[in-house]
């Protein structure tokens, strides 16, 4: 085999372990092969940076449009345009809010607006493992946002004892479901006993109390939030203030 | 269902389509900004990290690391900016909001040993390479971006470039190597 052709088979992960074997001596013997493979490989690399930086470039574009379209967009309420609308809904409301002090804060639209379910960061679910164990049965689930089946394996993965974060990813698709008390009870449990989502759980637990309109409890734990961490701080503090 | 559709959207990834690129970014972009606001970073900052973390991403199915997986992307992209996280923080010397803990990525994510979270200076050969790289015509670049990058064999090249023969494709390759020489050459000389 010529040795353009060798080069070749290198690059594009081809070589057979005999041929290999020849590379390798040649790289050792030859100057002019191993100038050749050496000019391939900064080629390669070049290649490499170049289309990096091309696809941040184009990142950075859809970054720029995201903002756009989010400025001209009222209609997605992202945290910006949320605390612009409660400015003002707090100007505007204050003679309705003197006649209307029965309703108070319309805690199924600030839950709404607030509630976006906490992503699968522990447990990675690749085809390749052959792990069938009821923690991958568990976040299998939750990543398809099935989340009965969620909830059932994840009551069981409690009773084994087994997982750390059992207790948040139950709450959270409690939260799912609608069953706000169970979401509560969960969320104080990871509090307690989950170090590492303690600030999240604060979080949530602020948002479950507020989807069952306890607005003490919500605003207590704000504060908790707020004081404590820095886990979705500016959040938090716009919450607040609109419950106030 | 779902298995098949990130599958999908791995080929069209692969492929290199545009609009498959940013539906994927803005589908995770939230998921990801939720996830990372745990540590104490600037929201420019965040997706500064979301933007390398999906590099790393794209990278790792463009050179084959990833080649097909059921996870969802979110959880991919959430494991490499963990790293890239965690070292920024160490730069910034800042202090984590939560505990920062790596047994959380954990012995999953296997590829995340090939990150280079720093990649190393080029070479003055490198440097010249790529400024001459750039001032070749733009059918030389792509086709050697296809086959060193992406990985394209001389027959995928020909099929997608249409050439009309693996040896059209193996002689322009050549041919703007032999160009590529000749202008980094004449700048040492």
């Amino acid at each position: 085999m010529d040795k353009e052709e060798l080069l070749y088979k290198f690059f594009s992960n081809q070589l057979t372990s005999e041929e290999e074997k020849t590379f390798q001596e040649l790289l050792e013997t030859d100057k002019e092969f191993k100038a050749q493979f050496e000019f391939e490989n900064d080629l390669k690399r070049v290649i490499k940076k170049n289309e990096k930086e091309n696809l941040k470039h184009k990142l950075i574009g859809f970054e720029k449009e995201i903002n756009a379209k989010d400025k001209n967009n009222p209609s997605k309420w992202t945290f910006k345009n949320w605390s612009i609308a409660a400015s003002i809904a707090l100007l505007v409301g204050l003679g309705w809010i003197a006649y209307n002090t029965f309703s108070g804060p319309d805690y199924n639209k600030l839950y709404a607006t607030n509630f976006e379910a906490y992503p699968n960061t522990v447990y990675t679910i690749t085809r390749s493992d052959g792990d069938q164990s009821l923690e991958r049965d568990a976040f299998a689930a939750y990543e398809a946002s099935n989340y009965e089946k969620a909830v059932t394996a994840f009551l069981e993965l409690k009773i084994e004892g087994s997982s750390t974060h059992t207790d948040f990813y139950l709450a959270q698709s409690y939260l799912y479901l609608g069953k706000d008390q169970e979401a509560i009870e969960a969320l104080k449990s990871t509090i307690l006993n989950d170090a590492e989502f303690k600030a999240e759980a604060h979080w949530y637990l602020s948002l479950a109390y507020l989807k069952s309109k306890n607005k003490e409890k919500a605003i207590a734990t704000l504060k908790g939030l707020i004081e404590n961490f820095d886990y979705n701080k500016e959040r938090a503090q716009a919450l607040l203030k609109a419950l106030d | 269902m779902q298995e098949e559709q990130i599958q999908i959207t791995l080929e069209e990834l692969k492929k290199g389509s545009d609009k498959v690129l940013r539906k994927v970014y803005e589908e995770n972009r939230d998921k990801f900004l939720n996830f990372a606001r745990r540590y104490n970073l600037s929201d420019e900052e965040y997706i500064d990290v979301y933007q390398d973390a999906y590099i790393i991403f794209y990278d790792n199915i463009m050179t084959g690391k990833i080649e097909s997986f059921t996870s969802s992307v979110s959880t991919y992209l959430f494991s490499i900016g963990k790293y890239l996280i965690f070292d920024r923080m160490k730069k910034n010397k800042k202090k984590t909001s939560s505990e920062f803990n790596l047994s959380l990525v954990g012995k999953e994510d296997e590829f995340i040993t090939g990150i280079e979270l720093n990649e190393p200076e080029m070479s003055h050969e490198q440097k010249l390479l790529q400024k001459y790289f750039g001032t070749l015509g733009k059918q030389c670049q792509e086709l050697l971006t296809l086959f060193y990058y992406r990985g394209f064999t001389i027959q995928e090249i020909m099929e997608a470039e249409n050439y009309n023969s693996e040896n059209v494709v193996k002689s322009a390759k050549s041919r703007c190597m032999k160009t590529l020489k000749e202008r980094i050459q004449a700048q040492k000389d």
